[in-house]
């Protein structure tokens, strides 16, 4: 039952985008996230969208995959649409009681909500496409040049690695014990909340149990192998920018000027 | 009295790539009294299957029924039925959390309801039949116990809710041999004392050779071998080969007395059996 969260989940492929050097598409991404707030017209999100549904062909993942990423988040996204659409003054078109809705509103709540799907979309196509041990590697190059104000970069990467490698384990072992209890006849599903949370100690319990043992394991097993931290350390996958990343940069850059036209032909027409 | 398994298929993740097919097209039916010993390779659908025989899991197509009572539908019967199956899990003692032994044990049956002085009395039964003295053990902790003591315990929680069908996803896995003997000591004891029906999943042949009436051997998500251990290990080696299972030591030893002409009863799983038949053939020479 917990196998179907989609969180983070790497799509393998060989596709344009898979071949990208993560550090690329880090950095792209935190470039595409922050030229969305660039667009403000119909116009400047229907180009957004052209792009992503590019990069989406691209990297060819199944459309199916890109919908459940969007899944856990849809409450926030419906809370978005009807804040904006209720609480924008402008010119009344609706009115339900002590609430109105404003042509105003609803252009905001439905912009508003389509950049939350974009940056949903664009930041789980990273996860599609890169494996963790990629993304982690990426990171950890990128955060290097703050070594030197003391940011241990190499210890936050194996961090982040070893969590993400241990998502998979902890999701299953849950499953593992919720199903024991459960025969036991155990219940996680009904009750208010307070009685729910009580509920849940037979789970937590041998759950934190397991993971504290976990750690303590993986500890020793990487002392042994005389595991010490980051320096002098090599790699066996030398990350490498390619020509592909260049083209990929480019192709952004192009977006965001594009964009960027857009934003300053639109204020001066209104001007 | 029995549980059926009709056409039972399962698939994990679907739709995704990931897609896996775990069990396809099992019918099975474990009947009332019997002792069931499942085994296979790794990966050929023993655990999934098992999940099925108390609805953890909801088959993608096919019935399961307990009983006669479908279990998957949803209302008191459905969930009774379940209830008659108790299911130890691989490495139960993962699933302990409460502070004392008791209380974990009484777990079970406060859940569903028990009162607290029949939960006395089966938290007691249960101990009684795990061998963990009462007066020892009902008081400490269950983390500060060694791996022997932690499985029983997880093992007595399950049996207090009484089941009628008992299963066990390999319930000596990491254990020393002491503490796998004194195990399957005291679940044949059981199964000999009450008469409950036991399923018992183990890749190590011998043990299961040893207690089971009944032999499932599972390879590839389906069903390859269904019959008494006598019969299997007599006519079916070549089916066992092909799903990665051996046959016991014992009976390959008989096999290669046979194949040097020495006539042995090669069907024999028991020790003391085996050495009869040796000195009769010997004898006979």
């Amino acid at each position: 039952m917990l196998a179907d969260i989609m969180l983070g989940q790497y799509f393998p492929g060989t596709s344009f985008i898979h071949q990208l050097d993560p550090r690329t598409k880090i950095i792209s991404t935190i470039l595409f996230i922050s030229s969305i707030f660039l667009a403000e017209n119909y116009q400047a999100y229907a180009i957004v969208a052209i792009f992503i549904a590019f990069i989406i062909a691209l990297a060819r993942i199944p459309l199916i995959m890109i919908l459940r990423s969007l899944k856990p988040l849809w409450i926030i996204i419906a809370l978005t649409v009807l804040i904006h659409i209720f609480t924008t003054p402008g010119t009344v078109i609706y009115v339900l009681g002590p609430l109105t809705v404003t042509q105003e509103g609803l252009r905001l709540g439905l912009l508003m909500s389509l950049r939350l799907v974009f940056l949903i979309v664009i930041s789980s196509l990273l996860t599609f496409t890169t494996s963790p041990v990629a993304l982690t590697d990426g990171i950890e190059r990128l955060l290097k040049p703050f070594k030197k104000i003391g940011l241990p970069a190499h210890e936050l990467a194996m961090m982040m690695t070893i969590a993400l490698r241990f998502i998979p384990t902890l999701l299953e072992e849950t499953d593992r014990i919720m199903k024991a209890q459960m025969a036991r006849g155990a219940d996680f599903t009904s009750g208010n909340i307070i009685r729910r949370a009580q509920n849940m100690i037979p789970l937590l319990v041998p759950l934190f149990v397991s993971a504290f043992r976990r750690a303590d394991e993986l500890a020793t097993a990487m002392e042994a192998r005389c595991y010490r931290g980051g320096d002098h350390r090599t790699r066996m996958k030398q990350l490498k920018i390619t020509g592909r990343d260049w083209v990929a940069y480019g192709i952004l850059l192009l977006l965001i000027g594009v964009l960027i036209v857009v934003r300053i032909s639109e204020k001066s027409n209104v001007i | 009295m029995s549980i059926i398994l009709k056409n039972i298929s399962y698939v994990y993740m679907a739709k995704t790539p990931y897609e896996q097919t775990a069990i396809k097209n099992i019918n099975i039916e474990i009947k009332h009294g019997e002792f069931v010993g499942i085994i296979g390779h790794t990966g050929s659908g023993k655990s999934t299957l098992l999940q099925h025989l108390n609805g953890l899991l909801k088959p993608t197509t096919g019935m399961v029924s307990v009983d006669g009572q479908d279990i998957n539908l949803k209302g008191e019967a459905a969930q009774n039925a379940k209830r008659s199956v108790g299911m130890v899990f691989q490495y139960p003692e993962h699933q302990l959390f409460e502070e004392t032994v008791y209380d974990d044990i009484a777990f079970g049956p406060r859940n569903i309801g028990i009162e607290e002085i029949e939960v006395d009395a089966r938290v007691k039964k249960a101990m009684n039949f795990v061998g963990l003295e009462f007066d020892e053990f009902a008081t400490r902790t269950p983390f500060q116990l060694s791996g022997g003591q932690m499985r029983r315990v997880a093992i007595a929680g399950v049996i207090a809710l009484e089941p009628a069908y008992l299963i066990l996803d390999e319930p000596s896995a990491g254990l020393d041999p002491r503490g796998r003997d004194e195990i399957f000591g005291q679940i044949i004891k059981m199964y000999k004392n009450t008469g409950i029906t036991v399923v018992l999943v183990s890749h190590n042949m011998e043990d299961v050779a040893r207690m089971a009436n009944r032999l499932i051997v599972m390879n590839g998500g389906e069903i390859s071998l269904d019959g008494s251990p006598m019969e299997i290990f007599r006519d079916s080696q070549d089916q066992l080969q092909a799903a990665g299972v051996d046959v016991p030591p014992l009976t390959a030893l008989m096999n290669k007395f046979n194949q040097w002409g020495l006539e042995v009863d090669h069907t024999v799983v028991a020790m003391d059996a085996a050495v009869d038949s040796i000195v009769t053939a010997v004898r006979r020479r």
